[in-house]
């Protein structure tokens, strides 16, 4: 009895110390230990950039194996060549390191934005420049008509021909009317407006 | 001995309950020494389970009887191989094994990522140590292994002979493998759900842990069947056994994952349906579990019959509910990155061979479960017997099979007309031509023709990938043929393994379609010196003799063998009496040649030995079934070698993760 006494404390408190460890030390934890959380948007990229990349090998590869025929291997290279341009633009966009010029004019607008009554550019320390930097907007071609890409739905505005979301060709976007015409088409062929070409 | 059982055990459900609160408080409150604290907690829980594992192994080798376990399922004269296996032979020390392993497991995937991944790891964990907990829970209030008898037996009741055997030795503990190895993938899904991060990250971290649970799965499955084969005595490997069924729903909705996360790599789709596939696998391989362990169904297998049934019931409840608030929770992250493109590519082949696998699952599912149904619903227990099960999944294998030879040729998104004729039209001539010659040879029955025309269809497909694809190395690199397959298999290792595990499944089609269509069965009895004819083999009785063992009365005839005249050799089937339990055990005697195995019964004898009544079989192309199995296994194994490339992409990612956080 006293035998399995003895056991018994001697593993709980092995175990207990072991557990309570780093409660106790409470050493510094270095930036690998952290639960800081790490951007989500950012793990996404980079995990997208890499299914990208092999996507794009894939495609090559399937072409070689003779599984695609070459203009279906060019429309589809095309395609993910552009996503994989998007999502590295996309990065660089969340890697971003600004610079004191930006910090100030984001500052300065979050103050302006406090000033003017928005609650937005709440939040300190490291979050803050964060939260500022949302306050202002990236500047974006103002989207003029419901017109969507065929390929994966997203909208998109007069003169784009390709789409920033996933490469796909796009019908020309008649700027006046917001109809589309067919491939090629120098004029709307619906209000005769010349199409203007980015 | 007893005692140090009993208070690791206490101390690992303790252990394993703090480290799941810790490292989800940790998660949550953002403090990293209390994931810390919880990490530290997990490798304990494996110290503790080790310490209980220990020492159970140690009451068996030194049989310590006063210990109801070990006296139970071992005895004195047991084989010192088989005193230690009975480790896992009854349901309390199979179940610590299992909590053992989930505990080695969670330790190696915590040591693994303990710097990685800050937002998913602590949510890992805290799954793990969850899980971990309710069969600790189980383990110590409901089927202790150290439980000890008021009393001291002279002896124990020795292992349950059926199991006293090679391959049944290591059928539980692959089996487990198994099981307990999706644990670790559901794990992160759930990790993946509740922080958040639903995209293919975590299918990317936990690919690799979902081909080693695959591969035990599958290794298990398989040495389970040779272990009916040989051991059971009735001439076949698969008999949609309950507990057979058991292991195969979770293998059928784990292949369905591990196809199906492939398209969410490549195009960003399925994504709901991952997460309900690793959460259907999981929980079947509890409920497989809970069928092995509960006796709720008869079969050769729930040898043992407790409550604890409930105990697993409500846990399933638990996680499926669980998961699926989860799910419902995260709905709108959910979305599809895109669309399917055309019902012909591999996408949409992908997703038909989903439906299929998910499909037999269902199918089976029913089948096992509807004894259970209609005896609580009418009282009576109505069994689905075989014929049910050869009916229905039947033409879903050869669905399976087909879509095996047509899914990998197609090209992601599209296939073009031109694109199929290419690729399809010579195999397709090529199998029908195999197809016409099988009738012309004087092959009958229609489901055999089509069923071997389809694998071979199969296999030709396969060969013409690699053919491909070694070409195509060739132009690029100027390398020889053997140098330029190499790199090939090395560059892509997945894509190719799994054309070799694809390639084991047509052999193991071969093998099932042969028995299946073509056995051939005979009994007789036979005086000394008389002979029966099956097929083209003569079997004649030569002697009969009767000797004890350490453990056992054996009961052996010696039978000559003859083929179309040709003397073969000789066989021995036996039936051995076990002491301890009193119970028979059949020996079978078995002939293997490539073309068929003879499989020699000896069913029974009268007259002291002289005497003697043979059960034979002729099971064609069995032995097809064991070596694609060999070759499944081995293509897992190079799908699942680490791949240097691949371990630095993770790696690459994360240095950019750490370099944005010290930036900033």
């Amino acid at each position: 009895m006293i035998f399995s006494i003895a056991i018994a404390l001697l593993l709980a408190s092995v175990a207990i110390g072991f557990v309570a460890l780093p409660l106790v030390r409470r050493e510094e934890i270095s930036g690998e230990n952290s639960l800081a959380a790490i951007n989500p948007a950012l793990e996404e990229l980079l995990f997208d950039r890499e299914v990208t990349y092999a996507a794009i090998k894939d495609l090559e590869f399937d072409h070689t194996m003779g599984k695609l025929s070459q203009e279906d291997y060019q429309r589809l290279d095309h395609q993910y060549r552009a996503r994989a341009v998007n999502i590295l633009k996309e990065l660089e966009e969340v890697e971003h390191v600004p610079t004191d010029e930006e910090l100030d004019q984001w500052i300065e607008e979050a103050v302006r934005m406090v000033e003017s009554g928005h609650t937005a550019a709440q939040g300190s320390g490291r979050g803050g420049g964060k939260s500022a930097r949302q306050a202002t907007p990236p500047s974006k071609k103002r989207i003029t008509s419901s017109a969507q890409c065929p390929e994966c739905g997203r909208p998109y505005g007069a003169g784009d021909r390709f789409c920033s979301a996933c490469g796909g060709t796009l019908l020309p976007l008649c700027s006046a009317c917001g109809g589309t015409s067919e491939h090629n088409a120098r004029y709307c062929t619906q209000c005769g407006t010349e199409l203007t070409i980015a | 001995m007893a005692n140090v059982g009993h208070v690791a055990l206490l101390l690992s459900l303790g252990l394993a309950a703090y480290a799941s609160v810790a490292t989800f408080l940790g998660a949550k409150q953002k403090l990293p020494e209390l994931w810390k604290s919880g990490r530290h907690a997990s490798w304990a829980v494996l110290a503790m389970t080790s310490i209980a594992v220990v020492a159970l192994g140690y009451a068996l080798l030194s049989h310590d009887f006063s210990i109801r376990y070990v006296a139970e399922h071992s005895n004195r004269d047991m084989p010192l191989f088989y005193t230690l296996t009975a480790l896992w032979g009854g349901q309390a020390g199979s179940l610590l094994f299992w909590a053992w392993l989930l505990s080695l497991f969670s330790a190696i995937v915590l040591w693994q990522h303990r710097n990685d991944y800050p937002e998913l790891m602590p949510l890992v964990a805290s799954t793990l140590m969850a899980v971990e907990s309710f069969f600790l829970i189980v383990l110590n209030f409901e089927a202790n292994p150290f439980q000890q008898l008021s009393f001291l037996p002279a002896d124990g009741q020795g292992l349950n002979p059926l199991l006293q055997n090679p391959g049944m030795v290591m059928h539980p503990p692959t089996l487990y493998a198994g099981f307990v190895g999706f644990t670790v993938p559901f794990a992160f899904a759930i990790a993946a759900l509740a922080s958040g991060r639903v995209g293919a990250g975590w299918i990317r971290l936990t690919r690799r842990w979902t081909l080693i649970a695959w591969l035990f799965l599958s290794l298990g499955i398989l040495l389970g069947a040779n272990w009916a084969y040989n051991e059971l005595g009735w001439g076949g490997y698969w008999a949609w056994d309950p507990v057979e069924n058991a292991s195969f729903m979770p293998w059928l909705t784990g292949t369905a994952f591990l196809h199906s996360v492939m398209i969410q790599e490549h195009r960003g789709m399925l994504k709901v349906w991952n997460f309900i596939l690793i959460l259907l696998t999981f929980t079947l391989a509890l409920f497989g579990t809970f069928l092995t362990r509960s006796g709720v169904i008869d079969s050769v297998h729930a040898f043992a019959t407790s409550n604890i049934g409930t105990y697993f019931l409500a846990f399933i409840a638990l996680v499926l509910l669980g998961t699926l608030a989860l799910l419902y929770e995260r709905w709108d992250d959910l979305k599809s990155d895109n669309t399917l493109d055309s019902m012909v590519s591999r996408e949409s082949a992908f997703l038909l061979n989903n439906i299929v696998f998910v499909g037999a699952a269902f199918a089976v599912f029913c089948g096992t479960v509807y004894p259970v149904v209609s005896e609580l619903v009418t009282g009576s227990k109505i069994v689905v017997g075989p014929p049910f099960f050869n009916r229905v999944e039947g033409p879903i294998f050869l669905v399976m099979v087909i879509l095996m030879g047509v899914a990998p040729l197609l090209p992601w998104r599209r296939a073009s007309r031109e694109h199929l004729m290419r690729n399809f039209l010579v195999p397709l001539i090529l199998s029908l031509v195999a197809g016409l010659l099988l009738t012309l040879l004087g092959t009958r029955e229609v489901w055999a023709v089509v069923a071997f025309s389809v694998t071979f269809f199969v296999a030709l497909t396969i060969l013409i990938e690699y053919y491909r694809g070694t070409r195509a190395q060739i132009k690029r690199s100027g390398d020889n043929p053997v140098r330029a397959l190499y790199t090939l298999v090395q560059k892509n290792r997945r894509r190719y393994g799994g054309y070799v595990i694809h390639l084991g499944v047509v052999l193991m089609a071969v093998g099932i379609v042969g028995s299946t269509f073509y056995r051939v069965e005979s009994e007789a009895t036979l005086a000394q010196g008389e002979s029966m004819s099956v097929g083209n083999y003569l079997l004649q009785f030569d002697q009969f003799a009767s000797y004890p063992t350490q453990n056992m009365q054996v009961h052996a005839a010696t039978v000559t063998i003859y083929e179309n005249g040709r003397y073969l050799g000789q066989v021995v089937p036996e039936k051995n009496l076990y002491i301890a339990s009193s119970q028979p055990m059949t020996e079978v005697a078995i002939r293997t040649t490539a073309k068929e195995d003879l499989y020699v019964i000896l069913a029974g004898w009268s007259n002291k030995g002289n005497n003697v009544t043979l059960k034979v079989f002729i099971n064609p192309l069995v032995v097809w079934l064991w070596i694609g199995g060999a070759i499944l296994i081995l293509g897992t194994l190079v799908a699942l070698w680490p791949d240097p490339r691949e371990e630095r992409v993770l790696a690459r990612i994360r240095s950019r993760e750490l370099a944005w956080e010290t930036v900033r």
